[in-house]
């Protein structure tokens, strides 16, 4: 089915002419009174307006948070794991509405924000209630008098940048574990996406205390930077672009506080040559394995963009691969039946064109795509581009930068030393991919394989309970697991002597 | 990216790779190991660039186009 384009007849969500910032429980207007025209990547046009705002915006905004992060602190983890659970409630009584917004803003087809996006972030909120009510201190016992507690306590106010290519599962991964440990947040959504975060806001706006949740859209360095800077901010959390990443630590650096990066990668996804030995389930599975390098158009920094493949069989897989991505071509994201949407921003489809460029002239070989998709009518000036498989050797510059769209770059390896090797060379590990039909293969590979998630004959995977983050400069913390709390605490300790007599120093 | 003077820390590992205008460029000292054998060209497109450069809010973004050059002897 087709669904009809937000803002046309039959539609459910019918966007407003304008977006406010959300502080302290409403819309409140930009100081400067200056707004920025946010663009549909499926036609290109825009479609609504969003606040511009400046260093005014982001102090009212911690102005809010910080008047609530007391109260909010000492809320007790069951009411705050219910109000989590409530947000996720409201988001899946809303999840049509939500998914549409998503693919609208950011180009991505409504099948996967309808099966995945939603769904994932929604079961965020829960999973966190879930370690917010298990959450306990811990006691130690260090003599017959002396006893250690450790208390987890919230950080206070964070500021959290997400980034446009998942907008509102990677808000989902930052506000979840904050508000479970009991900080108020300031989030900064990208400008390239902006909307469907605050339209989540005006859903949830009344579950939360005022200033609890606060969102303040903008560009990075107008907001972002202002919010990253903060001394009244105590920690940042930061998912994107690995310099923008460098330049956080450093302002962190002149506040000393921690941050979280979660930046880019260059996955390798590695194909042993027993994928082939039956031409089975588990063939179609490896194959698909490749072809996961088109999720979400490829713009996930876990996209893996490396194939490696076995040189027994690299032939052969790669001929079955090339068929296989030649089956998937951009269509309308608002049919249920597209696999692939639009690039989210048309500076995105440029870097991508020049990467095909760049790739031509270093000598990769285009064995598909490699070229801008134009469709027709409404879509005409969206941002579509056809899958492409460059083939190459690791040194190529399409092997080792992040092209962040539908590119994968192929190459072989010779036995599994080299796999490894070239599976490692690389600035980055944040993902991996690992296919093989041999359990001991597989565990040696993915033990090898410096990176912080390697699927083991599975691809694109983001399931609550399984800790993601970066090796390298990929990152730094582990998202999407109980441990992310950990991030948003302080440990207090208590040494307690339980002990009548003097201590006896002097 | 492209930042205010003085705003970005630079490392004792950062390459300077020439000036555009008054401004210097570098590069991270990974990144120019695997791009030294290519010319730079500094382009602008429309768009939204991401991150804190400064071009973001005039609707424009940095791209940097190259070409294979040959390795100095």
């Amino acid at each position: 089915m087709r669904y009809p384009h937000p803002n046309t007849a039959g539609s459910k969500l019918a966007y407003e002419s304008r977006y406010d910032n959300f502080i302290g429980g409403e819309f409140v207007k930009p100081v400067k009174g200056q707004y920025f025209a946010n663009i549909s990547p499926v036609t290109g046009q825009p479609f609504t307006e969003v606040a511009r705002s400046t260093a005014e915006d982001v102090e009212r905004a911690l102005d809010a948070a910080h008047s609530a992060k007391t109260a909010w602190g000492a809320t007790p983890p069951a009411v705050r794991a219910q109000m989590l659970n409530k947000i996720a409630d409201i988001m899946e009584a809303n999840l049509e509405l939500l998914a549409l917004s998503e693919s609208w803003d950011n180009g991505k087809p409504i099948r996967e924000t309808l099966a995945a996006d939603l769904p994932l972030a929604i079961d965020h909120f829960r999973y966190f209630a879930g370690c917010l009510r298990a959450e306990e201190g811990g006691m130690a016992e260090l003599d017959a008098n002396t006893v250690a507690y450790h208390i987890k306590e919230p950080l206070g106010v964070v500021a959290q940048i997400i980034p446009w290519n998942f907008p509102l599962p990677m808000a989902a991964w930052k506000l979840a574990p904050a508000l479970a440990a009991g900080n108020c947040v300031v989030l900064k959504p990208a400008e390239q996406t902006p909307v469907s975060i605050l339209l989540l806001a005006k859903l949830i706006g009344n579950v939360l205390p005022p200033g609890v949740l606060n969102v303040v859209n903008g560009f990075g360095i107008e907001a972002g930077k202002p919010l990253a800077q903060s001394p009244r901010v105590a920690k940042v959390a930061f998912t994107g672009e690995t310099t923008t990443g460098r330049l956080i630590m450093q302002y962190a650096s002149e506040n000393l506080i921690p941050v979280t990066l979660e930046l880019g990668g260059k996955s390798p996804n590695v194909f042993f040559a027993d994928v082939l030995d039956h031409d089975d389930d588990f063939r179609q599975k490896a194959l698909e394995g490749f072809a996961m390098f088109m999720l979400n158009q490829g713009e996930v920094c876990t996209c893996p963009s490396r194939a490696l493949i076995d040189k027994r069989i690299y032939g052969a897989f790669l001929e079955l691969a090339i068929a296989r991505t030649r089956q998937v071509m951009p269509g309308d994201p608002f049919d249920t039946d597209t696999k692939l949407g639009a690039q989210a921003s048309n500076d995105q489809l440029e870097k991508i064109l020049s990467y095909f460029d760049i790739g031509k002239k270093e000598g990769a070989k285009v064995r598909t795509g490699g070229e801008r998709v134009k469709l027709g009518g409404a879509l005409a000036g969206g941002y579509y581009v056809a899958p492409t498989i460059f083939e190459g050797h690791n040194k190529m510059r399409v092997f080792q930068e992040e092209i962040f769209g539908l590119v994968v770059s192929v190459t072989s390896f010779d036995g599994f030393d080299d796999g490894m090797a070239i599976a490692n060379d690389s600035l980055y590990g944040l993902g991996a991919g690992v296919w093989t039909r041999q359990m001991h293969t597989a565990y040696r590979a993915g033990r090898a394989i410096q990176a912080g998630r390697v699927w083991t004959n599975c691809y694109h995977l983001y399931p609550a309970h399984a800790a993601f983050g970066g090796y390298k400069q990929s990152g730094i913390g582990r998202e999407n697991h109980k441990m992310m709390l950990a991030h948003y605490q302080q440990t207090k300790n208590l040494l307690v002597s339980y002990d009548p007599k003097p201590m006896g120093f002097f | 990216m492209c930042f205010q003077h003085g705003e970005f820390k630079l490392g004792a590992r950062d390459v300077l790779v020439g000036t555009v205008g008054a401004s210097p460029f570098y590069m991270g000292a990974d990144q120019h190991a695997r791009w030294q054998h290519t010319d730079l060209v500094l382009d602008v497109v429309p768009g939204r660039g991401a991150g804190f450069s400064i071009e973001a809010p005039e609707g424009v973004r940095f791209l940097i186009r190259s070409d294979l050059c040959a390795l100095p002897d």
